[in-house]
């Protein structure tokens, strides 16, 4: 029997996530797909938390972290060949945006039982 | 005559043609004829259909002439979004790399409402790659920016950006449009028309450009919630050739008695409601918003008083919906477009954050993503237990009116949104329906949107709400000035 039960988050949000999900919201152009900025769907914030657009926009430039700038490397030594270094920054920067906005990924507990949403069916022709 | 067709909705049409004041040619002729002379204007359109759009018409009329009515869309022009696609014309997903690109067969979609009787009279503008590469501005299509015809100086919304337009402009009775996380709803508001966008898997998806195989919607827009409906349902059930979508179809309800308090059950063709239907309100949904947004927002609970019961300040679970749909679409976009970031093509994108977007996804960790997708499940079931306790949760559809085309998102309404409450990000990453309705008009007389979300496949529902509310309104009716 699967255990699909969800560990929730403390209801007091920690500074560290709420820094995580600024961060994500600095990277919100690789990460939203089809949501420009301004939609972008982060989970609600409390209310002493709350900025949105205006504390997005001042959200400080943090220097990337060191594993941020090593997978901006691998893309680098890739595709070096036809980015500047303005992209390569901004690439750098969305990787740590996305890496720091990650972790909100393993806070919430899953079992060995919780499955990905999507399920293989073999194939067999006629 | 002329601006009676442009606006009528899909109801009105086909009354016109089944007592023959109109042909599906004529009909046909008058919907090309507008998307030629004004369909640049806003940005709205990439093709247009003629050849094909006239042969359906033709053919409608013959089936009609010989007493065979296919329905509530038989000889009803409509368009799509450019990433659906239509044989014998370019499919270019809004992209200049993929301006030439042919496929032989019609999507799904397409094939449907031909089959419904449906007359395709263009293929319309959108975002490049529905947004696939994290554009930042209107302009970020290669036939420029969507334009709402409300105010042609800012944008019509995206990623169906110009479903949005040409619908709100007349240029077509209705759209198909897509959403992977909040291209039918936004460009609904921003362009003052009605957007439904399905429950996961509703729809199929053979045939429709992929940007997140686990997250893309494909749905109407059009005039009303009924024109959505009658659309929905022509579109909606299960297609061999897409894997995720269900069984189970859609019927448009039967129409609902103006007032629950005359009785219950069904009469007459017309379904009383037995009890007044609950709406949640998300906290913070109204506050530290633009203020126009929110007023709207309260007037249109007002108006439908009679007919809800509100609950205030409800919470979503708190759950990192932002963080696993971010990451499932830019995996998944990033694996859908991988031939195109690996050979640089996307150098020739409009948009020159789209140039380099597609690249930052390609260090995501596998870990993170399968983590994403094992969290969904879950994070549905949360969802869903808190959906259940409504018939719908309402919010402002958008926390702001349309973006200036000229500016980037972020500098369009500085300062202004402190607040709001984000409804399109969960709803999508779980799959769950929207309908959105216009409900006025905020600065710049631009547009503004009412949402209902509701829990899967509680589509009628939705209809069932918007119909309330347009019977009580007529800004879905108000028409903008445009001008050839």
């Amino acid at each position: 029997m699967p255990n699909s039960n969800v560990s929730r988050e403390p209801p007091a949000i920690t500074r560290r996530a709420f820094a995580e999900r600024l961060a994500l919201a600095a990277a919100a152009p690789f990460v939203l797909g089809d949501l420009s900025p301004d939609l972008t769907p982060l989970p609600p914030l409390r209310e002493a938390e709350r900025g949105s657009e205006g504390v997005r926009s001042q959200a400080p430039q943090a220097e990337p972290s060191a594993l941020a700038k090593a997978l901006a490397e691998g893309i680098r030594l890739r595709y070096g060949d036809r980015l500047t270094a303005d992209d390569l920054r901004t690439i750098t920067r969305a990787i740590d945006g996305r890496l720091r906005g990650a972790e909100r990924l393993y806070q919430t507990a899953l079992s060995n039982a919780d499955e990905p949403d999507f399920v293989y069916r073999v194939y067999r022709g006629e | 005559m002329a601006d009676e067709l442009s606006f009528a909705s899909v109801v009105e049409l086909g009354r016109r043609l089944r007592t023959k004041k109109i042909s599906a040619t004529e009909l046909a002729e008058h919907f090309l004829d507008r998307l030629e002379r004004l369909g640049t204007t806003f940005g709205a359109v990439v093709t247009v259909t003629r050849g094909r759009a006239l042969a359906e018409a033709a053919a409608a009329d013959r089936e009609i002439a010989r007493g065979r009515w296919l329905g509530p869309l038989h000889g009803i022009p409509y368009g799509v979004k450019d990433l659906l696609a239509a044989a014998g014309y370019p499919t270019t997903w809004g992209a200049a790399p993929y301006d030439n690109q042919l496929f032989a067969d019609d999507a799904t979609v397409v094939a449907r409402l031909k089959a419904a009787g449906a007359v395709l009279v263009a293929k319309l503008a959108m975002v490049e790659l529905a947004g696939g590469m994290g554009y930042n501005q209107a302009n970020a299509s290669f036939t420029g920016p969507g334009r709402t015809p409300w105010n042609p100086d800012y944008w019509s919304g995206g990623s169906s950006s110009g479903p949005g337009a040409a619908v709100a402009a007349g240029l077509v009775p209705f759209a198909i449009g897509s959403e992977t996380s909040g291209s039918i709803v936004t460009p609904a508001a921003y362009s003052g028309v009605t957007g439904l966008r399905p429950t996961y898997g509703l729809v199929s998806r053979h045939g429709a450009m992929a940007l997140s195989w686990t997250m893309d919607k494909l749905g109407p827009m059009g005039r009303s919630a009924e024109d959505c409906a009658l659309v929905l349902a022509a579109i909606a059930g299960k297609d061999v050739n897409d894997p995720s979508s269900v069984e189970r179809g859609f019927r448009v309800p039967h129409p609902l008695a103006p007032s629950p308090r005359r009785g219950e059950g069904e009469r007459g063709g017309e379904v009383r409601l037995r009890r007044k239907l609950r709406i949640g309100i998300l906290k913070n949904a109204d506050q530290g918003i633009q203020p126009e947004v929110a007023k709207n927002f309260r007037d249109a609970l007002a108006v439908l008083k009679d007919v809800i019961t509100v609950t205030e300040n409800v919470e979503l679970p708190d759950l990192p919906y932002g963080v696993v749909g971010g990451t499932i679409i830019a995996v998944e976009g990033a694996s859908a477009f991988d031939d195109l970031v690996d050979s640089g093509g996307v150098a020739q994108l409009t948009a020159p954050e789209d140039r380099i977007g597609g690249y930052a996804a390609l260090a995501i960790p596998a870990r993170d993503y399968v983590r994403a997708l094992r969290l969904r499940r879950p994070m549905g079931k949360a969802l869903d237990a808190f959906l259940k306790q409504f018939d719908a949760v309402a919010t402002p559809t958008r926390n702001t009116v349309a973006s200036p085309v000229d500016k980037p998102f972020r500098e369009a309404w500085p300062g202004v949104v402190t607040g709001g409450a984000n409804i399109i990000g969960p709803a999508n990453v779980v799959g769950v329906p929207s309908l959105s309705v216009p409900n006025g008009f905020g600065v710049q007389n631009l547009p503004t949107g009412l949402c209902f979300t509701a829990r899967a496949f509680e589509e009628a529902t939705l209809v069932q709400l918007g119909r309330l509310y347009q019977a009580r309104t007529d800004w879905h009716k108000r028409q903008p000035a445009v001008t050839a």
